[in-house]
Formats: structure tokens, sequence, C-alpha cells
């Protein structure tokens, strides 16, 4: 294999030593391209075909959207990773409260996204349930019983600083009719602290019918963690 | 400093540039392109940045196979642990780093060919792929996927308002629309399915969207792989910086634009500097798209206007 027509006129004169069969073959007319190098000077684009090679096998015997694992198949379809999305329900009290994902569990999220299976939908809905859930207008209504205004920096500072995910200022009485406010927290009251019995988490990708402008959900995985009881 | 000396220095960046090898300079644009899109969030991130400096500070290191096996280590493992989330152009980078450890291997008399090939077979194999892949997708090739993305994405928002007569509010619309169907449940809004708001000139330009980015990605993946003739070069040239300076306006991805010259700039020959320069523009124009444009002349105005 010669990979060049070009006659090596760059990169300065051939070593004086350690190369000596590259000039013997200079000699030759070959520029140097030994087997040996030329199988070394192939190793990058082989890799490439190999891995891409891979990626194609992979995203058709599995969920892995063809954006992702070097196989180059980004903008060519609309099933990428941002248009799959999570929905995450706490079960408490045989009522389901939806939730969002923890910035936390930000890259257990992505990883799920790009390549859903049953065993990573199940994994994540297990580290969900593991999570300090509570009621995130609690802390809110507490504070809002001390000062005279609750449109104040330190009251937006508080929930910062509480690690709450909304820093928008609300209402200190909650409307009749709206559920609880739930939220990942850290470390929070025990009186606001949220027992939950299970978490559900479903797996969607979006779809689009271009005729009909038709843009529609469909569900790629679901998995649901129990809690054990603790008192039993 | 006054005009004069700006232009002697400007004239002293030029006169390096055409005269540097690029064998040098290949690895020098690497090294500052990782520098730039190093990784976060990732244990090998530290040891990974102070090799790059070290690259920058002592540039001969940056002709030693051993240090770009070190690079190619670095970019490897955090490929290994984030393989289905990370972006093609990392595991592109990665490849070219290889390719230089290969490279700098060799004896030195064949290093600038061997660079070449590497680069062009790397740039070709990658634009195959991508033709590939939407050839073998349904929702490429019926169009959805342009039609789609122009509707929805706020990247093409202008673009699609302009051509596709279609007000900016109702894209913005069909944001939401889509949000709802996403997020909605947290909002005690569970909607399955929405209409989107749409005009059939956008039809039109998603179908010429997707005809043009398969004719310019095969080409370019034809021409980069055909063997090395003086007419095929200029040819491939010419498309890869067309393609570069046209795609990378619209889907502002950095880091693989900057992999593309880089690797443009590797398989170009001693006495193609005037290509070489147009990688270098091309270099900058891509960092020049990413800016944001839209906040900086708004707040310019409204320093204007007070």
């Amino acid at each position: 294999m010669n990979p060049s027509h070009d006659p090596p006129t760059e990169g300065g004169a051939p070593a004086a030593d350690g190369h000596l069969s590259a000039t013997q073959h200079d000699a030759n007319g070959s520029h140097g391209w030994s087997y040996g190098n030329a199988t070394l000077a192939v190793v990058a684009p082989a890799l490439l075909l190999i891995i891409a090679a891979g990626q194609i096998f992979v995203a058709h015997h599995s969920l892995l959207s063809p954006w992702k694992g070097g196989g180059f198949g980004m903008f060519s379809t609309i099933d990428r990773p941002h248009a799959r999305f999570l929905r995450v329900f706490l079960v408490v009290d045989g009522n389901e409260l939806p939730v969002e994902v923890p910035d936390s569990l930000y890259f257990d999220a992505e990883k799920l996204r790009t390549m859903p299976s049953q065993a990573r939908t199940s994994a994540l809905a297990r580290r969900l349930s593991e999570q300090d859930w509570a009621d995130t207008h609690y802390p809110w209504q507490q504070r809002a019983q001390r000062v005279a205004s609750y449109e104040t920096d330190e009251f937006i500072g508080y929930q910062v600083f509480k690690g709450e995910q909304s820093v928008e200022p609300r209402s200190p009485q909650r409307p009749p009719g709206i559920p609880l406010d739930i939220g990942h927290m850290i470390d929070p009251p025990d009186a606001a602290r949220i027992r939950i019995d299970a978490v559900r988490l479903e797996v969607w990708r979006i779809r689009y019918d271009t005729p009909k402008r038709h843009l529609h959900r469909e569900k790629l995985q679901e998995a649901i963690h129990q809690l054990e009881d603790e008192t039993s | 400093m006054n005009a004069s000396s700006w232009l002697k220095k400007c004239e002293a960046v030029t006169r390096w540039f055409r005269r540097v090898s690029t064998l040098d300079l290949v690895p020098l644009l690497m090294v500052t392109l990782l520098l730039v899109t190093t990784p976060v969030a990732n244990w090998l991130r530290e040891p990974l940045l102070v090799l790059l400096a070290a690259g920058v500070a002592f540039r001969p290191a940056l002709r030693s196979p051993a240090y770009w096996l070190a690079i190619a280590a670095c970019c490897g493992t955090t490929l290994l642990y984030t393989w289905e989330s990370a972006d093609n152009h990392r595991y592109l980078i990665f490849y070219a780093c290889i390719a230089f450890a290969a490279v700098f291997s060799l004896p030195r008399r064949i290093q600038s060919s061997a660079l070449r090939f590497n680069a062009r077979l790397l740039i070709g194999f990658c634009m195959l792929l991508a033709v590939i892949w939407k050839a073998i997708n349904v929702d490429y090739i019926d169009g959805t996927f342009f039609h789609l993305t122009l509707l929805t994405d706020s990247r093409f928002q202008h673009f699609a308002s302009w051509l596709g007569n279609l007000p900016l509010d109702a894209l913005v619309a069909n944001r939401e629309l889509v949000d709802m169907v996403t997020n909605g449940y947290l909002r005690q809004v569970d909607v399955a399915h929405v209409v989107l708001v749409d005009s059939w000139q956008l039809h039109t330009i998603a179908f010429f969207l997707t005809w043009w980015t398969v004719f310019i990605e095969g080409a370019l993946g034809v021409l980069f792989l055909l063997p090395d003739k003086p007419r095929i070069a200029w040819a491939r040239n010419s498309l890869l910086i067309l393609f570069a300076v046209t795609t990378y306006s619209v889907a502002t991805v950095r880091g693989f634009g900057w992999t593309l010259m880089v690797l443009g700039i590797a398989q170009c020959h001693r006495q193609e500097r005037g290509f070489r320069l147009a990688y270098m523009v091309g270099f900058l124009l891509i960092q020049l798209y990413v800016l944001p444009w839209e906040s900086m002349v708004r707040g310019l105005s409204g320093w204007f206007s007070q």
C-alpha cells in the first residue's frame, strides 16, 4: 500500500539511525512504506471502522440512539437522546405524584435516555427511591411565618441553600386543590419529608407524523421500584 | 499600539503560518482544540490538562509518539466510561490522537504523507458513515428529520421563520407544544399528542436540506477516499470548506467543526497554502458562529438606547 503519490518532501531528512529499512525501501522507490509502517499508518482509520461497525450493530439490536456511540449517525434521525424523556412518579398512599429527576442523577438519566434498557430503567428507579423527597412548600411556610415579606432575597437564598430545584417565589399559602409540591431536597426537615411507597419511572421518545403534523410520544421502557416496609 | 504595528504583527503571523510545517501546526491546533473542549466532570480532566499545557510549553513533545499515546489514553478512557453518551467528535479526536502517535513513530521521511493519508481516511470514513446512517433511517429519507428540526429547534428558528413563512411566535408555540408532551405531566397537563403549526414552504426547505446534506456528505466521503490526485484534492478541499462554512453556521457544533478543520489542514499538501489558510479561516469562523450574537446585539442596543 502506498498512501501517497507525493515524494516525501516535508518533515526533514530521514533519520540517520533506527530507520534503515525505510531508507532501503526508498532506494527501491517505495518511499519507506514497509509492511510494518503501512500497518501502523492505518491503525486509527481501522479503529474508526471497527467501532462504527459495532455501533451500527448495537443500535440495531438495542435502543441505542443512532446519534451516539461513535457511529457518526448524528443528524440522521429525530430519535436523538434529547427527543427522549423520562417521567418519574412517586407513589404515596396510593397516589402518584409527578416529580423531576434530581440534578444529582443527571448523568444516569442521560445514559438511560441514550440507551434505555430494562436493567438501566430499574436501576434508576431504585436510585430515585433512595433520594430524599420532601414537600418543598414546607420550609417556605415555616419561613413565611417569621418574616414580614416573603419576596425577600433571604427567602430565595434559603431555598437555593436547601437545594431545591425551583427558586421562584411562591405564595406561602397553598391554594386549595393543588397537590403537594414535591421535590428532591438535601437534608430536608423531618416534618417536610415525604414517605414514599414506590417510584415509577417511564422512558419515552417523540415521534412525528409529517403529513398529519402530528407529534406524539411512544413509551420505550417502564419500571416500578417498591420500597420495603421498614416497620415489617 | 497603533495601526502599523498591528499590521506588522499580522504580517508576522501570516509569514509564520505560511512557513510552519504541517507536522508542527496540526498537533498544536489539536492541543488547542482539546484545551478548549476538554470533557468536564471527569477524573482524567486534570491529568489531561497538565499534559496539554506541557505540550504547548514544550513544543518538541508534540512530535513524540509517547505524548500522543498518553493523550489518546486519556481520551480513550473517558470514552470508555461514556461511550454511549459521548459526542461523535470525541471519537474523532481520539482517532486523530492515535493517528498522531502512529505517524510520529514512523520514519521522519514518511511522516507527512502518513499524516495526510490518516487525515483523509478519517474524514472520508466519517462522512461516509454519516451518509449510511441517513440512508438507513426512514425518518431522515422521508424528510421528517429536517422538517421537525425546522419546526421545533430554536437554533433554526430565524432560518425557518424567514424562508418558511412562519412567524417566530408560531415556532415558539411549537416548542411549547413539544414541552407540553414531554414535561406537561409535572404541571398536571398530560397531553399525549399535539398538532404543530406548519407551512408548505417548510416542506420544500426540509426536502432540499435532506438531499443537499446527503449529496455533500456523500461527495466528501467519496472524494476523501479516492486516490490523492491534484484535481481531486482541489475538489475535496473546496467542498469541505463549503460544508463547514454553511453547515456550522446553523448547526453550531464547534467541536466537530474544529476537528474537521484540523484534519483538513493535516491532509493538505505543502504547496496547498491557500487551502491551509482557508481551513484556518474556517476554524476561526466556526468560533464566530457560536458567539451569542443575539444577546450581544440586544445588550448593545440597550446600551445605546440609555
